[in-house]
């Protein structure tokens, strides 16, 4: 197997490939890199120049897209209303009220001061409108929309599937954010290390998964101070502040990575409650929770998708 | 005054007997707790932090609970899925 690793996204990107041909890996490993800088571009919240800052200027007037921005929203809404809600792109003015207006690199070892929180009436991203015909979308008047988490799942999708076209088995990890096309030759699954959220030099346990997506959310990783008071970067859509969870990170495997990282941050927020409603339609997705004191809980379906 | 007083310690004892048996037969024949039944919306008030769970029953999922013990950053895979 071979590796490139490299920062983006404000994340650790790490690649993997395996193949024979040693000139393909490495045009590869170009072609990826460029990939994930250009959709970084595109989808970051901290340019004024990116399609997105574009979009969210636009709000109340309708706006045209790329294909790829275009997919990612549809996609986005589509989870939205799977998820009742909990997944809510929308959130992005309750994050910069909880101090998080700039990169996580510029806040996390700065106290940040600023206005008093105040409690936000948030927007419903269920109400977006798309024209397909036009490629447009139409965000309502003062809705302001952070593709973070959902961009990145799926920036590392794409950019395996392109990786996949030089390699015969591959994996592209975003932050944690991992997509996985075929399996190593000779190995029965992927190794992948599941993070002590509370230790991250240390791992809680080694995941063995088959191809496809494996995403975490956790609170324990994007936080800062603001006015003295510790924030996180997981906004509860029901209340517009950081959420009150009952677990530190929750990890699922899916077939997709979109879905992979909505869902994870969707039972991060809901808790076991709304796990259960979840989880107890879905035999092909499966999660893992780490709680406060190390203990992993999982779902029904864990055993067959994670083989600790 | 000794008939005074053992006729204060009857009344005292016949009185704590007779309130008692008095409560006891009050709290039999009064209404009992209703079962706490709820229905949970597509999207509700956030739970606050929940107790530790450490059993099946306790785990709405029907999943479980499982203790794990950090694993040494020698034997560390190079991916690892720890959230950003």
């Amino acid at each position: 197997m071979h590796y490139d690793q490299f920062r983006a996204m404000n994340s650790d990107v790490v690649l993997a490939a395996s193949s024979n041909d040693q000139t393909q890996i490495k045009r590869g490993f170009y072609l990826t890199r460029e990939y994930i800088r250009q959709a970084e571009q595109r989808f970051t919240r901290f340019t004024d120049t990116s399609e997105l800052a574009s979009l969210n200027r636009s709000a109340g007037d309708w706006f045209s897209v790329s294909p790829e921005m275009f997919q990612v929203l549809q996609a986005a809404l589509s989870l939205a209303d799977k998820t009742g809600g909990l997944f809510n792109p929308a959130v992005l003015p309750a994050l910069k009220q909880a101090g998080y207006d700039r990169s996580i690199e510029e806040i996390k070892n700065t106290p940040v001061r600023g206005r008093a929180v105040q409690v936000l009436e948030m927007q419903d991203f269920r109400t977006i409108e798309f024209d397909l015909s036009a490629r447009s979308v139409r965000l309502p008047e003062g809705m302001q929309v952070d593709l973070g988490g959902i961009a990145k799942g799926w920036i590392a999708e794409q950019a395996a599937r392109q990786l996949a076209n030089y390699s015969q088995a591959c994996a592209v990890s975003a932050g944690g954010d991992i997509f996985l096309v075929n399996l190593p030759m000779d190995e029965p699954d992927w190794v992948i290390g599941l993070e002590d959220p509370l230790q991250p030099d240390h791992d809680l346990a080694i995941l063995h998964v088959a191809p496809g997506a494996v995403a975490t959310s956790t609170i324990t990783k994007r936080k800062w101070q603001y006015n003295g008071r510790s924030q996180h970067h997981l906004i509860d859509p029901r209340t517009g502040q950081p959420a009150i969870t009952e677990w530190l990170s929750v990890t699922v495997w899916a077939s997709q990575a979109v879905e992979a990282e909505v869902y994870a941050k969707a039972v991060l927020i809901g808790g076991s409650v709304i796990a259960g409603e979840l989880f107890s339609n879905y035999s092909d997705k499966a999660y893992l929770a780490v709680d406060q004191f190390g203990w992993v809980l999982g779902s029904k379906n864990y055993h067959e998708v994670f083989h600790v | 005054m000794k008939i005074i007083k053992r006729g204060m310690r009857l009344w005292i004892t016949i009185a704590s007997v007779f309130s008692f048996f008095g409560g006891w037969i009050l709290l039999a024949h009064a209404n009992k707790p209703a079962p706490l039944q709820f229905t949970q919306p597509a999207i509700s008030a956030p739970a606050s932090n929940s107790s530790f769970q450490s059993n099946n029953s306790n785990f709405p999922s029907g999943g479980f609970s499982f203790p794990i013990q950090s694993q040494p950053t020698f034997n560390r895979p190079i991916l690892r899925t720890a959230g950003s």
